[in-house]
């Protein structure tokens, strides 16, 4: 090799190598996201500290809610009411930050006397960490308690299938609100690369969400790396931590009035996502079970974890026909309209739209 | 692993120091550029690297017969041979399960109820490029002079990494001659290959995601949305961010090839400076263009036949580039466009003739190819049809975002008439600068592409097809 092209070899290596270090808190999640190591284990603290520093500047506004698990103090509520009242057992009330319906905790009941008539309750808000975004265009559907306002979360194969639910619902729900926050590569196992508990409290509390429909799961069969403890996939402590972070999410959406859908894993090609999606699936359902929320099934269409895997679904005018794309996770566009179909149905049935 | 990797970074910079310190054994630098061609490919999928193996052996092979077949058209007759069974592997990998259910759908509108046998084949990634190549390498063998071709010779053409996912299509002519040639092995133009992988990068990671993440994707995932302001943004992003990803990923394998010491056919010229849709196809996907010509045109008859059956023989060529870039109808629409619109400049050209300032050309073909875009990017004709509907829309705003990408086409314009210059006047001041300023820079110029470039890796469009 010539001597500038020597030099020029150098100066790259130099500039990647320093880019490295400075980087090094978004490679860790990269590499925690997509190969499941982390990398941190290695190098000592002071030199992680300038990547960390890059990606807190980075995030700030992106996160003006702090992460869910940070969030351990419910905020005190006062409600006042007007007439007199007697209370022998004071009723748990929940009042959600988002709906105004659900609190967790009232500190303070102020009462002016003996109920004589059906007193007028007024519930005082605690003021919000956030306040709603109300500049947008949205401001008058998000008011408008009339107009469904729906939530998808999940992988790449959310991406696939919230577009094909919204343009249906936006047919008959002009004025909804349909936020699709879906993201590829993600999950609830690399939280450090994308942290879905957050994100979807952030993001229903912005947008006054009623409903969020999730969709997630192949991503996830791996070890979960929490603080300095690893829980192997697959094992019992896998599922508990896996299920504490499910729980996480739904424990919210209870408390805020927000319902859920939960959308259920098809037969998938690969031997580790399937035994993957089995124990999630089980995991989803019974959590959902718990809050009394939609698990929403896609094996009796899709094809069961339990059969052998096959990308196509028989019809009896068509014969064969493809619902599976070549990498044994995702969906043709018949498959999708499936799903779609499924998620559209269960979103005419909820209460609220 | 793709190309925009943190991980092809890594394994880039310890590959090619120790392929460059081969340089000595010509033999065994060829063997670590297959192996690592393999090894690349198999990052993707190792079903399709098993594959690859095979359809490689059966081209060898077939090449054999036909580069020792005595006359000529025994040698050509061997060659229809060979290249209609690497044509069928594709056919079958890739279309098939289009066609059968296209089919179907047609014998049922028919009332037969007739179900055809499924093949489930999973297609190869590049698998559009390495056929192409492969019947490049058998009429070569059917060109050159009886000789012994060792193995190794289509293993390597075939595995080439920097050519194998989405191109430049490498004529094996042109390859084995630059692989005979002493550059073979050394870097070639160091300051003109880093500087083409920057800014392909750059291209690719930074401008082509911003496009796609604030004009594209929302237009052709809502399309019913859309009003005229926004799907007009929707089409002219699309048509930058397409440019702006595959002349991108065309730049870096370029820079990749030069350090290798090959140099890669020219895949792009400025195509939207074209002033007409014949100008547009010699400057977008050059090679693709070229090899359709050879392939495809030029056999069917080219212009050889009179005026009609040179039309009739375009419009084929353009229907089979549709197709070529998967199989779907939005494909086959768009080929047909620029068929009709090929067809139609002809007919113009031949029954008036009068010829526009060039200006108002560049305007009409960039509008036009523009608008035969949204069939390229469009899930589905219907969808297409949708966005194309939002022009009749009055109710957008004109916002920031939409003067910032006005501001972003006129600087692209400006920058491509004149991007030799830039390209040179770069190049030198890489030559120039050495040391801790060049460190700096670099390493600042990474920094930024890092900080603008989305989170993960972003896919390149090509690498579809």
């Amino acid at each position: 090799m010539k001597t500038p092209s020597r030099d020029l070899y150098w100066v790259i290596l130099v500039a990647v190598v320093i880019n490295s270090m400075v980087w090094l808190d978004s490679l860790e999640r990269y590499f925690n996201a997509r190969y499941h190591i982390y990398i941190s284990g290695y190098f000592p603290n002071s030199i992680l500290l300038p990547s960390k520093i890059i990606h807190e500047v980075m995030t700030r506004n992106e996160h003006s809610i702090p992460p869910v698990s940070t969030v351990k103090v419910i905020q005190p509520v006062k409600i006042v009411i007007s007439q007199p009242v007697t209370l022998t057992n004071p009723p748990l009330v929940k009042i959600s930050p988002v709906s105004g319906v659900v609190v967790q905790q009232v500190l303070k009941i102020e009462t002016t006397g003996l109920l004589t008539s059906k007193p007028t309750i007024k519930i005082q808000h605690p003021k919000q960490a956030y306040e709603p975004d109300t500049s947008s265009d949205h401001i008058d559907m998000i008011n408008d308690d009339s107009n469904p306002k729906v939530l998808f979360a999940g992988d790449s194969m959310m991406q696939g299938v919230a577009p094909m639910v919204i343009t249906r619902m936006r047919k008959d729900y002009p004025k909804g609100v349909f936020v699709d926050v879906s993201k590829p590569s993600t999950g609830l196992v690399a939280m450090r690369y994308f942290d879905w508990p957050s994100k979807i409290r952030e993001e229903s509390i912005k947008h006054h969400i009623q409903v969020i429909v999730i969709f997630l799961g192949p991503n996830d069969p791996w070890d979960i790396f929490e603080g300095k403890k690893r829980y192997s996939f697959p094992s019992e402590s896998w599922e508990d931590k896996y299920r504490s972070r499910v729980d996480n999410v739904l424990d919210f959406a209870s408390s805020s009035g927000i319902r859920v859908i939960w959308i259920g894993l098809p037969v998938m090609r690969d031997e580790r996502i399937k035994k993957g999606a089995k124990i999630e699936n089980r995991i989803f359902q019974e959590e959902a079970q718990k809050y009394k929320f939609d698990y929403l099934s896609t094996e009796d269409f899709l094809g069961s974890l339990d059969e052998p895997y096959t990308k196509y679904i028989d019809d009896p005018q068509k014969g064969k026909l493809a619902v599976r794309l070549d990498d044994g996770v995702h969906f043709t566009h018949l498959g999708l309209h499936l799903i779609s179909s499924r998620v559209d149905e269960y979103l005419r049935k909820q209460e609220k739209l | 692993m793709s190309f925009v990797s943190i991980e092809f970074v890594f394994t880039a910079l310890v590959f090619y120091p120790i392929f460059w310190s081969l340089k000595t054994n010509k033999s065994l630098q060829v063997y670590f550029l297959i192996f690592s061609g393999y090894v690349l490919y198999a990052s993707w999928s190792p079903g399709s690297a098993v594959a690859l193996l095979y359809f490689t052996g059966y081209i060898w092979l077939a090449g054999r017969w036909i580069n020792s077949a005595g006359d000529i058209g025994k040698r050509r007759l061997l060659l229809a041979s060979g290249i209609l069974v690497g044509m069928v592997w594709l056919l079958v990998s890739k279309y098939y399960e289009f066609f059968r259910q296209s089919a179907v759908e047609v014998l049922l509108h028919l009332d037969l109820h007739i179900l055809l046998p499924v093949v489930d084949i999973v297609a190869p990634v590049g698998i559009s490029f390495f056929t192409f190549q492969a019947i490049s390498y058998l009429s070569w063998q059917s060109q050159i002079e009886l000789q012994d071709t060792r193995f190794a010779k289509p293993l390597l053409y075939l595995a080439f990494w920097p050519t194998h996912f989405a191109g430049p299509i490498f004529r094996a002519k042109d390859f084995f001659k630059q692989l005979s040639q002493d550059d073979f092995g050394s870097p070639i133009h160091t300051e003109l290959a880093v500087y083409y992988i920057f800014l392909g990068t750059v291209q690719k990671v930074v401008l082509a995601n911003w496009l796609g993440s604030n004009f594209v994707d929302e237009a052709f995932k809502y399309p019913d949305t859309q009003n005229a302001v926004s799907t007009l943004a929707a089409v002219l992003g699309y048509a930058l961010q397409i440019f702006l990803d595959f002349s991108g990923y065309t730049l870096i394998v370029t820079g990749l090839g030069l350090l290798l010491g090959f140099t890669l056919p020219i895949n792009f010229r400025q195509p939207y400076l074209a002033v007409s849709l014949k100008d547009f196809w010699r400057r977008w996907h050059i090679s693709l263009s070229m090899f359709i010509r050879d392939y495809v045109y030029i056999p069917l008859g080219g212009n050889r036949f009179g005026y009609i059956r040179a039309q009739i023989n375009i419009m084929i060529a353009m229907l089979i580039s549709g197709l070529w870039h998967g199989a779907s109808n939005t494909f086959i629409v768009w080929g047909a466009i620029h068929a009709i619109g090929m067809a139609g400049q002809n007919l113009y050209k031949k029954l008036i003739g009068i010829k526009f300032p060039a200006l108002v050309s560049r305007l009409m073909t960039f509008s036009f190819v523009c608008l035969a875009w949204i069939f390229f990017r469009a899930d589905s004709t219907d969808t297409a049809l949708q966005l194309i509907k939002g022009f009749s829309r009055y109710s957008g705003k004109f916002g920031n975002q939409h003067i910032y990408l006005l501001l972003f086409i006129a600087l692209f314009f400006i920058l491509s008439a004149r991007k030799y210059y830039y390209e040179q006047r770069v190049v030198h001041l890489i030559k120039l600068m050495r040391g801790w300023k060049m460190t700096a820079v670099a390493t600042l110029m990474i920094f930024m592409v890092i900080w603008f470039g989305p989170s993960g890796v972003p896919e390149f469009i090509y690498y579809r097809f």
